[in-house]
C-alpha cells in the first residue's frame, strides 16, 4: 500500500506544481464566467441596435401603414427597433425592386426585405429576402413583429382600431420560478440553459484532460524505460492504479480550486447578476451528484486510457486506441445540449444511465429538471461497475503492453491478452 | 556455496512459439559477483525479469533468501538495459522517488543521497533537471536508483552497455566494492571479456538454455590445461595425429590445438618443435568468449542430447 502512495504522490506533485495548472485555475473561471454573462452581453446589445427592413406589396397597398406598426414599441417581446420602408409596386417593376433592394442588402444598407403578394392574405406565406439568414433572432422577431402587423391590418377590416388591436395582440410575459425543496426561486432560462452547459462542459473538460494525462505519464515512463525499474518495485495494478488514482486527486484538487476561486469572484460581487441563476441549479444534491458523477466519470476514462498509454509508444500511435474515447465524450456532450431543449426525452433518460455517457447526461437532467434520486443513484452504481471493469480489463492488457516495446499492436493481438492474459 | 542468495529452480518462459528460457536453474552464492553470460537474445534478460517478479515464469520457482520483513523486492536493487529516469525532475527528486519505491524513509535518503553524489561528484548536480546531466552523469544517477537502499542483491542488465570507459572503470570499482560489503552481484553482459574481470562464478546461456554454470576458477582449470597455440612453419596433417590432440583449427600459420585430458603437454610441446619451424607456442587459457563458442557449438551438434542433460 505504502508504494502504492509512492506513486500517487509523484502523479499529485508533478501536475499541481506546474505553472499551466496555476494557470488554469485562474483561467477556467473566467471564461465560464463570461459565458454565463454573454447571454447579457447580446441581448442588451441587439436592444438597441436598428434594423433596417424594406416591405414591397405587390399589385395591392393594404399594409400602406406598416411601418407604424412594426416600428412602434408595441410589445414587450421586442427585441429589435425597426427602420421600414414600404413600397406598393406594379408586378411590372417588381423585378427591378429586388435588384435594387438586393444591392443594398449586400452593401449592408439593408437587414432584409419582404415580398407581399395578394396570396398572403389567403395562403398566410411571404418571401423574405436577406444577405445573411442565419440570425436565428432577428427572424424570430421579425417574424412575430410581421405577424402581429398583419393581424392588426385584419383586425381593421372588422373595425378594430389599431391601438386596440396592438393591446388585444400584446404578448404575455412569463417569469420562471423554479419549485426547489426549499420553496421557489426567481430564475431564467438562458443562464440556467448556459449554468447547465458550464457543468457539463467542465466535468468532460476535467476528466479528460486528466484521463490524457494519466496516458500521457503511461507512455512517457514507458519510452523512457522507467517502467522496468518501477515494475520490479510494483506491481503493474499498483503502477496503474497509482497513476489513476494520483491524477484523479490532482483533478479534485483543480476542481476545488476552481470552486474557490469561482467563489472568490462571486464573493467580489463581479456576477451577482448571475449568482442568482448559479444558487439555483448550485443545490446541495447537485454538488454531492456532480462529485460522484465526475469521480466515476474520470475513473472509467483514465482506466480506458491507461491502457492505451501501456500499449502504445508515442501519441501519436495512440490516436486509434484513443479515438473512441473522444469521440463518446464529444457525443455525451452534443445529446446533452440537444437534450436541454427536452430533458425527460426518452433518449436523454435512457442514455443518462449507458456509461461512458451518462455522466454528461445525468448532469445535464439533474441541473435542468427534477430527477427521482433513484435515477442517478443507479445511474452512479452502473458507471461505477463499468469502471470497475474497465480497470479489470486495463489491468489485463496493463500487464503486458507496458513491457512491449517497439511492436505495433493489433486489436486481436490485445483481445488475446485479455483471454489469457 | 551453501547460503545461496538466489535459488532459481528449472524455470520456463515461453513466448508463443519461442521457448526463451528453457528448465533453467541457478544458485548465486551470497557475496558473490555472479555473471550471466550470452550472446543477444539468449534469454538473460528473461531469465532476470523473472528472478525480479516483473513477469511470470510458465514453470519452475524462484527463490529469494533476502532478510525477511517488509517486501522482498525491497532487498533488491536493478537496473535494467534499457536505463530511463525522469527527465523534468530533479537529480534529487528522482533518487528520492526511487528510495521511496524501496521503502527508505525520507530522513535516511537524504545522507545516504548526499554522501553518494559527493562521492561520485555529482553534488552540484542536485538540484538540477536530470534532462540537463550529460550521458555519463545520468547513468551514474541511474545506478545510485538501484543501490541507495542498500541491497543485498543487485541485478544488473547489461551493465557495461552504454558506458564510456571511463565510467566502466567507476562501475567495476563500485561492484567490487559492494562485494566487500556483502552485496551479492548478479549481473548479465554479452561481452565476455568484461565478465571474466569481476566475476567470481558464471552461467552461461545459450537460447534459453545454460550451456556452462562453474565458478571462474574451474572453468579456467577445466578448460584452460588443454589448448595449445602454434605458430609457424607447420605441416597441419601431421600436428592433428600427435598423440593426445584431438581436434585442430588452423588459420594459415597459427594453429590452435586442443588436447585431451590426458596429453603429455611437454612432451607435445618437444614433438611439435621437431616438426618445422616454430614462431611462437603457449599453452592457452581461453577466454569465456572461446569457452562459451566450444560449449555452445558441442551442444549444437548433439542438441537433443544436451538439452536432455542439462538440468540434471
Amino acid at each position: 500500500m505504502s508504494k502504492l502512495w509512492v506513486i500517487i504522490k509523484r502523479e499529485v506533485r508533478i501536475s499541481v506544481w506546474t505553472r499551466s495548472f496555476l494557470i488554469g485555475v485562474f483561467t477556467l473561471p473566467i471564461l465560464l464566467i463570461g459565458m454565463m454573462f454573454l447571454p447579457r452581453i447580446i441581448k442588451s446589445s441587439s436592444e438597441t441596435e436598428v434594423s433596417h427592413i424594406a416591405i414591397a406589396e405587390v399589385n395591392d397597398d393594404r399594409l400602406r401603414s406598416i411601418d407604424n406598426l412594426l416600428s412602434s414599441d408595441t410589445t414587450s417581446t421586442v427585441t429589435a427597433r425597426w427602420d421600414v420602408e414600404y413600397r406598393s409596386v406594379a408586378r411590372p417593376s417588381l423585378d427591378s425592386v429586388i435588384v435594387q433592394w438586393s444591392e443594398s442588402a449586400l452593401a449592408g444598407d439593408l437587414d432584409a426585405f419582404i415580398i407581399v403578394d395578394t396570396t398572403m392574405w389567403t395562403a398566410n406565406e411571404v418571401t423574405f429576402y436577406a444577405e445573411n439568414i442565419t440570425r436565428p433572432r432577428f427572424f424570430r422577431a421579425l417574424k412575430s413583429e410581421f405577424t402581429a402587423a398583419v393581424v392588426a391590418v385584419r383586425l381593421a377590416g372588422y373595425g378594430v382600431l389599431a391601438d386596440s388591436a396592438q393591446q388585444l395582440l400584446a404578448d404575455i410575459e412569463m417569469t420562471p420560478q423554479r419549485i426547489g425543496d426549499e420553496g421557489t426561486e426567481a430564475t431564467d432560462f438562458v443562464s440556467d440553459f448556459l449554468a447547465t452547459i458550464a457543468f457539463v462542459v467542465l466535468l468532460l473538460m476535467t476528466v479528460l484532460a486528466f484521463g490524457f494525462q494519466v496516458m500521457r505519464n503511461v507512455i512517457e515512463e514507458k519510452s523512457s524505460r522507467i517502467v522496468e525499474v518501477l515494475l520490479s518495485s510494483v506491481s503493474p495494478f499498483q503502477l496503474m492504479m497509482g497513476k489513476v488514482v494520483g491524477q484523479g486527486i490532482a483533478a479534485i484538487i483543480q476542481l476545488v480550486a476552481w470552486i474557490v476561486v469561482g467563489g472568490l469572484f462571486m464573493g467580489v460581487g463581479v456576477i451577482s447578476a448571475t449568482a442568482g441563476s448559479l444558487t439555483g441549479i448550485l443545490r446541495s444534491d447537485f454538488v454531492l451528484w456532480f462529485g460522484v458523477f465526475f469521480v466515476l466519470g474520470y475513473f472509467f476514462f483514465s482506466a480506458w486510457l491507461s491502457w492505451v498509454g501501456a500499449v502504445v509508444t508515442s501519441e501519436q500511435e495512440a490516436q486509434p486506441f484513443m479515438t473512441p474515447a473522444i469521440m463518446l465524450m464529444s457525443a455525451s456532450f452534443l445529446v446533452s445540449v440537444i437534450s436541454l431543449e427536452n430533458p425527460d426525452s426518452v433518449w436523454a433518460q435512457v442514455l443518462s444511465f449507458i456509461p461512458p455517457m451518462s455522466p454528461a447526461l445525468m448532469i445535464m437532467r439533474l441541473s435542468f429538471s427534477s430527477v427521482p434520486a433513484w435515477q442517478p443513484l443507479l445511474s452512479a452504481i452502473i458507471l461505477g461497475l463499468a469502471g470497475v471493469g474497465m480497470t479489470w480489463v486495463s489491468a489485463r492488457i496493463f500487464r503486458v503492453g507496458i513491457l512491449l516495446m517497439g511492436k505495433r499492436l493489433t486489436v486481436p493481438e490485445i483481445y488475446r491478452w485479455l483471454r489469457h492474459g | 556455496m551453501s547460503d545461496p542468495v538466489l535459488v532459481v529452480d528449472r524455470i520456463t518462459k515461453r513466448f508463443g512459439h519461442l521457448t526463451a528460457v528453457n528448465e533453467l536453474s541457478l544458485s548465486v552464492p551470497r557475496g558473490s559477483v555472479y555473471g550471466m553470460i550470452g550472446p543477444n537474445g539468449a534469454g538473460k534478460t528473461t531469465t532476470i525479469r523473472m528472478i525480479l517478479d516483473i513477469i511470470g515464469p510458465d514453470s519452475g520457482t524462484v527463490t529469494l533468501n533476502v532478510a525477511t520483513g517488509g517486501d522482498r523486492s525491497d532487498r533488491i536493487g536493478y537496473m535494467p538495459e534499457e536505463r530511463g529516469l525522469y527527465r523534468k525532475m530533479t537529480v534529487e527528486q528522482n533518487l528520492l522517488f526511487f528510495a521511496s519505491l524501496k521503502s527508505v524513509p525520507n530522513a535516511e535518503a537524504h545522507p545516504r543521497i548526499d554522501r553518494w553524489l559527493k562521492r561520485l561528484d555529482l553534488s552540484d548536480w542536485k538540484k538540477r533537471p536530470v534532462e540537463e546531466l550529460s550521458k555519463g552523469m545520468q547513468q551514474k544517477v541511474q545506478f545510485l536508483t538501484t543501490i541507495l537502499h542498500e541491497p543485498e542483491l543487485l541485478v544488473l542488465d547489461e551493465l557495461f552497455s552504454g558506458l564510456d570507459p571511463v565510467n566502466t572503470e567507476i562501475m567495476k570499482d563500485l561492484l567490487l566494492e559492494m562485494r566487500l560489503h556483502g552485496t551479492t552481484v548478479l549481473f548479465s553482459t554479452h561481452v565476455m571479456e568484461q565478465a571474466e574481470k569481476v566475476c567470481d562464478a558464471i552461467c552461461m546461456i545459450d537460447h534459453g538454455n545454460k550451456v556452462l554454470d562453474a565458478t571462474l576458477d574451474d572453468i579456467r582449470s577445466e578448460f584452460g590445461r588443454n589448448a595449445l597455440l602454434v605458430e609457424g612453419d607447420l605441416p597441419a596433417a601431421s600436428l592433428k595425429t600427435l598423440p593426445g590432440v584431438e581436434s585442430v583449427r588452423s588459420d594459415r600459420r597459427r594453429f590452435e590445438l586442443t588436447l585431451g585430458s590426458t596429453a603429455d603437454v611437454h612432451e607435445l610441446m618437444s614433438t611439435i618443435v621437431g616438426l618445422g619451424y616454430v614462431e611462437r607456442m603457449e599453452r592457452q587459457r581461453p577466454s569465456l568468449h572461446h569457452i562459451f563458442l566450444e560449449v555452445a557449438g558441442y551442444k549444437g551438434d548433439t542438441l537433443a542430447q544436451a538439452e536432455a542433460g542439462d538440468d540434471t
